[in-house]
């Protein structure tokens, strides 16, 4: 079981490099891209500077400056992901084929034991596909999820590829985390 | 940290490790601060789930006290360590959710991979 352990840490690893390695041959390096990214940081930068000068404000024409540079804001924010979003699909479909066929070799098979007796919907994944009523047996699926959740958001940290926080800040609430995170199947 | 084109002010990840294990450092730029965190909390994680894994702890008792030792430990560095004050990188909250997912996942894979290969042997 520790040697399947093993080997998917170095799938997730694997995959999640070569998902960030073709990004970044698409979208990444591409001028277009670089120009979006630096516009959308500096406006974001710009708009939280200006929020905490005017702080708690009653005047309506400050107000409405502050929308004026948020809808601007939230059109550079659309074309980044409109400029990301079709290589971002061929990329997912590839990944989700490569998935399946990982899927089909461990099918059926323990590949961890879990130190914890996973609640009712997390029993789906980590005990997907496996025979017997144990179910701190672990499936593949399950374990690879947790894998590239770290990986994934480690290596793109690494290489610079994150979101920058004042951007994640401006987009998201406390409650959703950024986009990018919710691929883990990728 | 990134290994993108580094300004002449922007530090090295040298510098940012040499400030981070020095206590009472200063931070223009909270985010490096942050980053900081973060990275503390990768390697927080890695040794939790390893000692877990290998006490062995199980079930709930695990995960809850993940949460409570990395958010306590997050706090304390920031504000007793590096004497920070803690509003200004946006507060225990903001602190405790700081790499939180990936931290979490982390933790997760060595406390499973650790306790795998205990049960095993």
């Amino acid at each position: 079981m520790l040697a399947d352990c093993l080997l998917i840490i170095g799938i997730a690893f694997g995959t999640a490099l070569a998902g960030e390695g073709i990004t970044w041959l698409l979208v990444y390096r591409s001028d277009q891209y670089k120009r979006l990214k630096a516009d959308m940081d500096k406006k974001t930068k710009k708009l939280e500077k200006k929020k905490q000068e005017v702080g708690d404000t009653n005047d309506k024409n400050i107000k409405k400056k502050l929308e004026r540079e948020e809808e601007k804001l939230k059109a550079t924010n659309r074309d980044m992901s409109m400029f990301k979003m079709k290589s971002m699909f061929a990329i997912g479909l590839a990944f989700t084929a490569l998935l399946s066929t990982f899927n089909s070799i461990f099918d059926g098979r323990v590949v961890a034991k879990l130190p914890f007796y996973p609640i009712g919907f997390i029993q789906g994944l980590s005990h997907r596909n496996l025979i017997g009523d144990d179910m701190t047996d672990c499936s593949f699926i399950f374990l690879y999820i947790l894998c590239t959740m770290t990986v994934r958001q480690n290596l793109q940290k690494i290489l610079g590829f994150a979101p920058s926080r004042a951007m994640a800040r401006q987009q998201s609430s406390p409650w959703a985390p950024p986009s990018s995170q919710m691929n883990y199947l990728r | 940290m990134s290994s993108k084109s580094l300004s002449p002010t922007e530090p090295t990840w040298t510098t940012t490790l040499g400030k981070a294990l020095a206590p009472r450092s200063v931070w223009p730029d909270k985010d490096e601060l942050l980053d900081v965190v973060y990275w503390g909390k990768q390697v927080l994680s890695l040794l939790i789930g390893f000692v877990f894994g290998i006490t062995p702890m199980t079930g709930l008792l695990g995960i809850i006290s993940y949460v409570v030792i990395s958010s306590v430990v997050a706090q304390h560095y920031v504000t007793k360590f590096q004497k920070v004050d803690e509003e200004e990188v946006g507060g225990f909250w903001e602190l405790s959710k700081e790499g939180f997912g990936a931290a979490f996942a982390t933790y997760m894979v060595t406390w499973i991979t650790v306790y795998t290969y205990i049960m095993q042997n």
